[in-house]
């Protein structure tokens, strides 16, 4: 079992993974992604980091169903499980915690 | 969907993908590329997945399915492989440069190959096409120029015989703004029956029967009506050189023909229309004007040729001239075999594709040579691996396959690589070699074998390395490899240096041949003064009336010096030929000449003396009606000595002779000088004047230019052209000068695959010797003594190399200078060029990595 740190990019696809709600997979995802946060990058590096969510244990996955779209090939829709909720709760936290120790004249509002 | 993505990239990812993902992995990329297709469109889309898939590792470092097999121990091989290269990272970096620069070379010598092996195949019906040839049985000489007979006789006689005859003629097309079209032929309606070139619209069987029906291509289709159905549609046919004019009626569109086609054509007339207007051409087996092709099925042609003997009795009579016969030429040969047909400008040269392939092979070869070379060389570093494998229970034929698969792996590599240089490379290429290769020739399978061969070449180096490691014993691997090192160094090194040399050698000796022989081309003296001569030509038959004023209104300009009116360009074609007969001649041998039409300033435009006798007295007058200036070569040919005065007749009239003039080559060097009769002539005829030459003087020529356009726009409504006469001449040898630039070019390829060799084996020479370098270093031996010992080893192997390099070099380009009339003498120039350039080339590596070496203190590397 690899470690169940959270990378950053991990964490916005796995923020994509659970606003989806059990729609998602690859195409969306990157769609998702790039219309929320104007980020954009190559469909292997979704795949990837799909793929590591998965052996963290943080997202699970099935098969969908095939349609004449895509060439007849099925999709893998993934969904957020309990680890994966817990991992991103977790993180919010920690940010939020360092948020709130913050001076407010440091960030130029205060 | 719109058109499929291409399945390789598929194929691609299924052999480096886990099938796990696999399925949705494709899904995502169509639905990406359906996505794309929609935006960019097709073709983009398509370049967009290609990227997407190829540059993205990651997809293929998804977790493959769990392995089984003896994957773990090849998985160590591989792993040992690129420990060693990395080890040696120089060495193996110049290994597997030197391989991908010899490869990339050879497979863009392939492509050429390819391309050029390419033309007329696409043909349907191609294996069973003839080029019917004149042929003359006593010289052997062939021309493609036919008459209308020879095509309408082998019919009648042969009615299995499918026969197309081409008659190129330029004709203007449109209205008010008319197009030249120059690629037109009349031609007959069995057109579409004989060759395949796809119809767009219209139907082909009929699309050129009877009279006033047009074929046009989609380019000029385009052009004129600006769309491809163009069918029905009527368009004015102005011809040329008969001075008529048709309306001619759009019967089909064919797509333009492919590139390798040596028929290229913009538009096709009706044969019916060539008859109309030239009477001799139903008649006269004189009148060669076209090109005949005979389809002729089930290999009925031997049939026609057992034949034609008797069909010449037949129809010239029981005496034929002797110089008469028939020949037919296989369609796949009219394009590279047709290099002795006189104006046969569509042609390659099945010479220099022998020549440019055999280029490649020793390029080959020298990547081979290399690569073994430097891979049996990097073995022996590692003896100590192999004798620790050997006592871990590993069998020879473990290790023979564990160099064999390294071999393999890198020669692939490398061979990728090259090909990628050539794929993203070959415009560029094209570019700087003034080629127009494609790759559309290359099929699937092509690509197949090339594969083969890299794993080809990668057994083949690797298989002298392995079987020399495996026969090491098991043990005492140090004094193994010591036997291993001075072994190695024995014949099969030295065989390879030395095949090595030759090879570079020949290299060299040809390519300087080659230089030298355009260099002479170029420089050679023309007879004729050829600088600051311009060119007109006239191409509107009712200026050509009013020459003569047009002459002397360009005269009048400030900056000429003379002026005249010829009926040839410069080179010129020489497309008239007529009879010449004189007292005395052998009745059976009738004589050709050469005619020119010409003003009485010709000879000093272009700078020609006078042998004999003297110019025209004027210029149009009943005087040049019956007076013919010949060249030395005319007069050579008819042999009295005191020809001035004599009378001679050509084309049926007799003139008196009235001047001898100097040979000059009017011709390119491609031809011999030919018996020339120069006339002045009236307008009107083939032979009257329609160019005029302009002797203009130096440092004035733009406004020159400017001020005869002037002119010009009062004569005539067509375009001002112009062109320079030296020009043209260089331009005549644009093929000598892209062959050589060609062959230069990979030469050096070859030499730098050559000295990146040498590099490589005197760096392995230097460290199996450091030793000994070094202590001769302490007891005081200088560094020319080093590079003494050093390059002992090389010296006798580079004197056989020459003993060997240099008679096949001059034999092979002897056989090539035999192609021309005009040819350099072979001399010891290039070889003495080759073998310097060689020497200097070798001393200086083996200097510099001496230089290298004496940097380190030697006491550090006996300390060691």
């Amino acid at each position: 079992m690899k470690g169940t740190h959270l990378g950053e990019f991990e964490e916005l696809v796995l923020l994509a993974v659970g606003v989806l709600n059990g729609a998602g997979y690859g195409v969306r995802i990157y769609d998702e992604i790039r219309e929320q946060t104007g980020r954009t990058c190559s469909i292997s590096t979704i795949h990837s980091t799909l793929n590591r969510l998965e052996e963290k244990g943080f997202i699970s996955s099935h098969r969908g169903g095939a349609t004449d779209k895509r060439g007849g090939r099925s999709k893998r829709i993934y969904t957020i499980n309990g680890a994966g909720e817990k991992a991103l709760a977790k993180v919010r936290e920690q940010r939020e915690k360092l948020w709130q120790l913050m001076p407010k004249h440091t960030l130029g509002y205060g | 969907m719109g058109k499929a993505p291409p399945n390789w990239v598929f194929h691609f990812l299924r052999i480096t993908c886990s099938a796990r993902h696999l399925d949705e992995l494709e899904g995502d990329l169509l639905e990406f590329y359906e996505r794309d297709v929609a935006s960019v469109g097709h073709r983009r889309a398509q370049r967009k997945l290609i990227w997407r898939v190829l540059l993205s590792p990651r997809l293929y470092r998804l977790p493959s399915l769990p392995s089984f097999g003896p994957s773990l121990m090849y998985r160590n091989y591989f792993k040992v492989a690129v420990r060693s290269a990395r080890r040696y990272k120089e060495a193996s970096f110049i290994q597997i440069a030197g391989l991908t620069l010899g490869l990339a070379a050879v497979l863009y010598i392939a492509l050429f190959v390819k391309n050029e092996l390419a033309y007329d195949a696409f043909h349907a019906q191609g294996d069973d096409i003839y080029r019917v040839l004149r042929f003359d049985p006593i010289t052997g000489a062939r021309g493609h120029a036919t008459s209308s007979r020879h095509g309408q006789t082998l019919h009648a006689e042969f009615p299995f015989l499918t026969v197309c005859r081409l008659g190129n003629d330029p004709v203007k097309l449109g209205e008010q703004s008319t197009t030249l079209v120059e690629q037109f032929f009349w031609t007959d309606s069995t057109f579409f029956d004989v060759f395949t070139f796809p119809v767009l619209q219209g139907d082909p069987s009929t699309a050129l029967t009877g009279v006033n029906r047009l074929v046009i291509t989609r380019s000029l289709s385009e052009q004129l009506f600006g769309t491809v159905q163009s069918v029905g549609k009527s368009l004015p046919v102005k011809v040329y050189d008969a001075d008529r004019e048709f309306h001619m009626e759009v019967s089909a569109v064919v797509e333009d023909p492919p590139r390798h086609s040596h028929i290229q054509f913009r538009a096709l007339g009706s044969m019916g229309n060539a008859e109309m207007m030239y009477e001799q051409l139903v008649s006269s087996w004189g009148f060669s004007w076209l090109r005949t092709y005979v389809y002729a099925p089930n290999q009925s042609i031997q049939q026609v040729e057992a034949g034609i003997p008797q069909l010449i009795t037949k129809y010239l009579g029981d005496q034929p001239p002797d110089n008469f016969g028939i020949a037919f030429q296989p369609l796949h040969e009219v394009y590279l075999q047709s290099n002795d047909i006189p104006k046969n400008t569509f042609a390659g040269s099945l010479r220099n594709l022998y020549i440019f392939g055999s280029i490649g092979l020793a390029i080959l070869l020298l990547s081979i040579l290399n690569y073994v070379n430097l891979s049996s060389a990097r073995t022996s570093t590692r003896v100590t691996e192999v004798g620790i494998r050997r006592v871990l229970g590993s069998r020879k034929k473990h290790i023979v396959s564990q160099f064999l698969l390294e071999s393999v792996f890198f020669s692939v590599l490398s061979g990728v690589l090259a090909s990628l240089i050539v794929i993203l490379g070959y415009r560029g290429l094209n570019g700087l070699f003034d080629l127009q290769l494609s790759l559309g020739v290359v099929t699937p399978r092509d690509w197949g074998l090339v594969f083969l061969c890299f794993v080809g070449i990668g057994i083949l180096a690797g298989l002298l390395p392995s079987l020399l490691t495996a026969k090491l014993p098991s043990l005492h691997s140090d004094h193994a490899a010591l036997h291993f090192r001075v072994h190695n160094w024995t014949l099969s090194r030295k065989l390879f240096i030395g095949l090595q040399y030759t090879v570079t050698l020949i290299l060299l000796v040809s390519t300087g041949i080659i230089y030298q022989q355009y260099q002479f081309l170029r420089n050679f003296d023309l007879g004729f003064d050829a600088e600051q001569l311009i060119h007109v030509p006239i191409e509107d038959r009712q200026l050509q009336a009013r020459l003569g004023k047009l002459k002397n209104e360009i005269k009048a300009l400030p900056s000429v010096i003379s002026v005249t009116a010829t009926g040839e360009d410069l080179p010129s074609r020489l497309q008239n030929t007529w009879d010449l007969s004189w007292s005395g001649i052998n009745p059976a041998e009738p004589r050709g000449i050469d005619v020119v039409g010409v003003d009485r300033d010709y000879f000093g435009v272009v700078g020609v003396d006078f042998v004999q006798g003297q110019n025209f007295q004027y210029d149009f007058d009943i005087d040049s009606a019956h007076s013919v200036v010949l060249n030395e070569q005319a007069a050579a040919l008819i042999g009295t000595d005191d020809l001035i005065g004599k009378r001679i007749q050509i084309g049926q009239r007799d003139r008196t002779v009235v001047g001898i003039v100097q040979d000059h080559h009017n011709l390119t060097l491609h031809s011999k000088l030919v018996p020339i009769a120069y006339f002045v002539f009236p307008t009107g005829f083939r032979v009257s004047p329609d160019n005029l030459l302009i002797k203009a003087a130096p440092s004035q020529i733009p406004i020159l230019i400017g001020q005869m356009q002037k002119t010009w726009e009062q004569f005539s409504p067509d375009p001002f052209t112009y062109n320079f006469v030296d020009d043209a001449f260089a331009a005549a040898y644009q093929n000598e000068q892209r062959f050589s630039h060609l062959i230069g070019s990979f030469s050096f390829i070859a030499i730098v695959i050559s000295v990146i060799g040498l590099f490589g084996l005197i760096l392995f020479t230097i460290q199996y010797k450091l030793k000994e370098i070094s202590l001769r270093r302490v007891f005081g031996a200088s560094q020319m003594e080093v590079i003494q010992l050093l390059s002992k080893e090389f010296v006798r192997v580079f004197a056989l190399a020459i003993l060997l390099a240099v008679p096949v070099a001059l034999y092979f380009m002897n056989l090539w200078l035999t192609d021309y009339t005009y040819r350099i003498r072979l001399s010891g120039v290039s070889p003495a060029i080759a073998i310097l350039l060689c020497a200097l080339i070798s001393g200086f590596v083996i200097y510099a990595l001496v230089q290298r070496t004496s940097r380190v203190n030697p006491s550090e590397i006996l300390s060691e």
